[in-house]
C-alpha cells in the first residue's frame, strides 16, 4: 500500500515501547502514514523488546539499517542510544508520569536521560542479555518493502 | 539541536528544563499526559474492570506498584527482631499474609524493567508462594495496570510513575519504598514523597491501608500534587496529533481524536488453579459483644509466622487431601469432599486427621448447605448448616469456622449454650409427646460478616448462617427453644423475619 509519510518509533526498552504505542495511536486510521520501529539497543533493559514487538505485531528494523534511511518523523519516549544518528525530525516524549528523576550528569543537548546510563539493573547476578539477546539478532526486515530511503 | 520537539506533560516542567537544559526550552511543547487522560475516561467503568479482574463486590483491591532497581518496593525485605531470617518481597508478603483474604485482593504491578531484566518466569517463580494465595500478577506490558488502578481501592507504592497515576486517579496510598536519591527534589514525585504516609513495620498493614482510605480522600495537598501530572487534562492525544502532523506537513485526519477507556483485561493465561484451596487460619469474633453476629477473617496459613501481627486467635482449616503434613496434621477443621453420607465421610476423616475437631461435609447438590460433624469423645455431634444469602466467601469452610468459633468461646458462654441445648431437648421431647415430628427445629441464626465492625463503620452485606442440630446419628432432630416445626426441615419463616441480614463491617465504600 503506498503511503505518503514514514514515521519511525524508536524503542529503548519495553517501558518506553508501551508508552510509544499509546502515543502512536494518533496515526490510527490514516493510510497516508506508515509506521516503522527500531530499537536502539542502548538501554540496559532491551530484554523483552523482541517479545513485545512480536506480541504487538510490529517488526523491528535493525538499528544500523534504520540509520541508513530517512524518515519523515521519529518519535522516542526515552533518551540516549544515539538518537542523533536517525535522519528525521525527532519528537521526544516522557516515558513515565512527566519528569521526576534527577539528571545524573550534564545532559546532552535536549536530552534528559531518565535511564541514567550509570545505573545498573538490580539483578546483580544476572545482567540483562545485552549481546546475547539483542532485538536485532535475526530480526525480520520490515515487510513494507517499499521503504523509501529518499524520504 | 538533536530534538525537533521535546514534549512536556505539565507547564511546570518548563522551568525545570530551563534550569537543567536551557537550549531545549525553545522546542519544548506542553501537550499533557495521554495516560492520565486514559485513566480519567476509564474511571466510570470501575465495576467493569473489577469484574474482569475477578474482584468480588465489596472486596477491596490493593494494587502494589513497584518500579525497578534495588530501591524499588519489590526489592524491599522485611524482618523483625524475633524472626531470624529476612523475608524477601516484604510488602507482597505482608499484603498477602496480613490482609484477610475474603476482604482484600492484592495485585502487583511490576515495572517492565524488573520483569524483563529477570524474566517473567523468574518473577513468577519468586512470587510463587503469593500467586498460590491469590496474588494477581499481570504482565507489565499489558494495559492491565491501568485497569487495576481503575479497579483499586488503595495502593502501596514507591517512587515509580504508578504512584503518581494512582494519586492522580484519586486512590489513597502508602509508600513502601522511596528513593530520594534519584527523585528530582522539585518534581511532583518528590512532593508525593513528602505527602504520602510510609509503611510502618510494626503496625498491622490493614490498619495502615484503612487509615489511608479514611484520611486521604479529599486531601487538598494530594490533589494539588496530582494536578502536576498534566496541565492539559483531556487534551493530550489531540495536542500530540496536531504536533505530529505539523511536523509531517500533512493535514490532520478529519476524525476527532480523544482518549478512550482502557480495554478490559483479558483472562491471564499464566494463572494456575489448584484443585483444592490452600490452608487458612480463620478467626471468628462476635461483633460488638453480640453473639448472634460474628465476623470471620481468614488468612493464608502458608504465609503465617508466629510473629505476625494478625490474626490473634486463629484456627486452622484445611481441605481433605491437603498435601502439606504440617497442615494436615494440625488442622482443627477439615473440609471433606462433597459426600452423600456425611457421617461416614466424617468418620473416615477423623481417623485420618487425629487432631481434627470438626469435619465439614458440603452438600452434593447445594453449595449453600453442608453438614458439620464435631468430634465428641468417641462419637460425633452433627449440625446442618445453611447459608441463607450466600456471598462469595460464605462457603462450607466458613460455616465450619463459625460453628467452631462459637464452640471455642469462653466457658461462661459455653455453659449458656449447654443450658440452651438442655432446654431444646426438653422442648423436643414435649413436641414429640404431642406428636409433632421434629422435621426441622433447633435453628441458630448467626449473621456473619467479613469486616470488622465498630461505631461509625459502613456496612456491607452479611450472610445469615442457619445451624440446625442433628440428633445423634439418627434422623430425629432435637428442637431448640422457640423453634417450631416447618416443612422441608427448615426453621419457620416467622423465626427468621426479625433478623437483619446485615452486619456492620468497616471500611467498605
Amino acid at each position: 500500500m503506498p503511503y505518503e509519510r514514514s514515521v519511525l518509533g524508536v524503542v529503548h526498552n519495553v517501558t518506553s515501547a508501551t508508552r510509544l504505542l499509546d502515543i502512536l495511536t494518533v496515526f490510527d486510521g490514516d493510510p497516508r502514514v506508515q509506521l516503522f520501529f527500531t530499537c536502539t539497543g542502548s538501554s540496559p533493559f532491551t530484554a523483552g523488546v523482541r517479545e513485545f514487538a512480536a506480541r504487538h505485531d510490529f517488526p523491528l528494523i535493525p538499528w544500523d539499517e534504520a540509520k541508513e534511511y530517512t524518515f519523515d518523523l521519529a518519535v522516542a519516549t526515552s533518551r540516549g542510544g544515539g538518537l542523533h544518528e536517525i535522519s528525521a525530525p525527532l519528537i521526544g516524549f516522557p516515558h513515565g508520569a512527566g519528569y521526576n528523576k534527577k539528571l545524573s550528569r550534564k545532559p546532552e543537548a535536549g536530552s534528559r536521560k531518565p535511564e541514567a546510563g550509570s545505573r545498573k539493573p538490580e539483578a546483580g547476578s544476572r545482567k540483562p542479555e545485552a549481546g546475547s539477546r539483542k532485538p536485532e539478532a535475526g530480526s525480520r526486515k520490515p515487510e513494507a518493502g517499499s521503504l523509501r530511503a529518499d524520504g | 539541536m538533536l530534538h525537533s520537539a521535546i514534549v512536556l506533560s505539565h507547564e511546570e516542567q518548563r522551568e525545570r528544563l530551563r534550569a537543567g537544559c536551557p537550549e531545549a526550552v525553545p522546542v519544548a511543547h506542553t501537550l499533557g499526559d495521554p495516560c492520565a487522560d486514559e485513566l480519567e475516561v476509564s474511571a466510570p467503568f470501575r465495576e467493569e474492570y473489577r469484574t474482569a479482574l475477578g474482584i468480588a463486590p465489596g472486596q477491596k483491591l490493593v494494587v502494589i506498584t513497584s518500579t525497578w532497581g534495588t530501591r524499588s518496593l519489590l526489592a524491599q525485605e522485611c524482618g523483625r527482631p524475633e524472626i531470624r531470617h529476612r523475608i524477601p518481597f516484604a510488602l507482597v508478603h505482608r499484603a498477602l499474609a496480613e490482609l484477610p483474604r475474603d476482604e482484600y485482593r492484592v495485585l502487583a504491578a511490576v515495572h517492565p524493567n524488573a520483569w524483563y531484566g529477570h524474566s517473567g518466569r523468574q518473577i513468577r517463580s519468586w512470587l510463587a508462594p503469593y500467586l498460590r494465595e491469590g496474588l494477581l500478577l499481570p504482565r507489565p506490558e499489558s494495559d492491565t495496570w491501568k485497569a487495576a488502578l481503575c479497579a483499586a481501592d488503595v495502593f502501596l507504592g514507591d517512587h515509580g510513575s504508578l504512584t503518581l497515576y494512582g494519586v492522580r486517579h484519586g486512590l489513597p496510598g502508602v509508600l513502601a519504598a522511596f528513593d530520594e536519591d534519584t527523585v528530582a527534589p522539585d518534581s511532583p514525585m518528590a512532593l508525593l514523597g513528602r505527602l504520602l504516609p510510609r509503611t510502618a513495620p510494626f503496625v498491622p498493614l490493614r490498619a495502615q491501608l484503612e487509615g489511608a482510605m479514611r484520611q486521604q480522600p479529599g486531601d487538598p495537598d494530594l490533589a494539588r500534587a496530582a494536578g502536576a501530572l498534566t496541565s492539559r487534562p483531556g487534551e493530550a492525544l489531540r495536542a500530540i496529533r496536531a504536533l505530529c502532523y505539523e511536523r509531517l506537513r500533512l493535514p490532520e485526519p478529519a476524525h476527532p481524536v480523544h482518549a478512550r477507556p482502557v480495554p478490559l483485561p483479558p483472562p491471564d493465561p499464566s494463572v494456575r488453579t489448584a484443585p483444592l484451596p490452600p490452608p487458612v487460619l480463620a478467626e471468628v469474633r462476635p461483633v460488638a459483644g453480640d453473639r448472634e453476629r460474628v465476623r470471620i477473617r481468614r488468612y493464608p496459613a502458608s504465609l503465617h509466622r508466629p510473629a505476625d501481627l494478625e490474626p490473634h486467635d486463629p484456627h486452622l482449616v484445611v481441605t481433605a487431601g491437603e498435601p502439606g503434613p504440617r497442615w494436615a496434621h494440625t488442622a482443627e477443621i477439615v473440609v471433606a469432599p462433597r459426600a452423600a453420607d456425611p457421617a461416614r465421610a466424617a468418620a473416615e476423616l477423623f481417623r485420618r486427621h487425629p487432631g481434627c475437631a470438626l469435619v465439614a461435609v458440603p452438600d452434593p447438590r447445594d453449595r449453600a448447605r453442608s453438614t458439620l460433624v464435631l468430634r465428641e469423645g468417641a462419637g460425633h455431634r452433627s449440625y446442618r448448616a445453611r447459608w441463607e444469602n450466600p456471598a462469595w466467601w460464605s462457603d462450607t469452610a466458613a460455616a465450619a469456622s463459625v460453628l467452631y468459633g462459637r464452640l471455642s468461646e469462653t466457658e461462661d458462654e459455653a455453659e449458656t449454650e449447654i443450658q440452651a441445648e438442655a432446654e431444646a431437648k426438653a422442648k423436643a421431647e414435649a413436641e414429640d409427646a404431642v406428636g409433632t415430628e421434629g422435621t426441622g427445629a433447633p435453628a441458630r441464626r448467626i449473621t456473619v460478616g467479613i469486616g470488622a465492625a465498630g461505631p461509625g463503620r459502613d456496612t456491607a452485606p452479611g450472610s445469615v448462617l442457619v445451624l440446625t442440630r442433628v440428633a445423634g446419628s439418627g434422623p430425629t432432630e432435637v428442637a431448640a427453644p422457640g423453634a417450631r416445626p416447618v416443612e422441608g426441615g427448615e426453621p419457620a419463616q416467622g423465626l427468621l423475619g426479625a433478623e437483619a441480614a446485615q452486619v456492620p463491617v468497616e471500611g467498605e465504600r
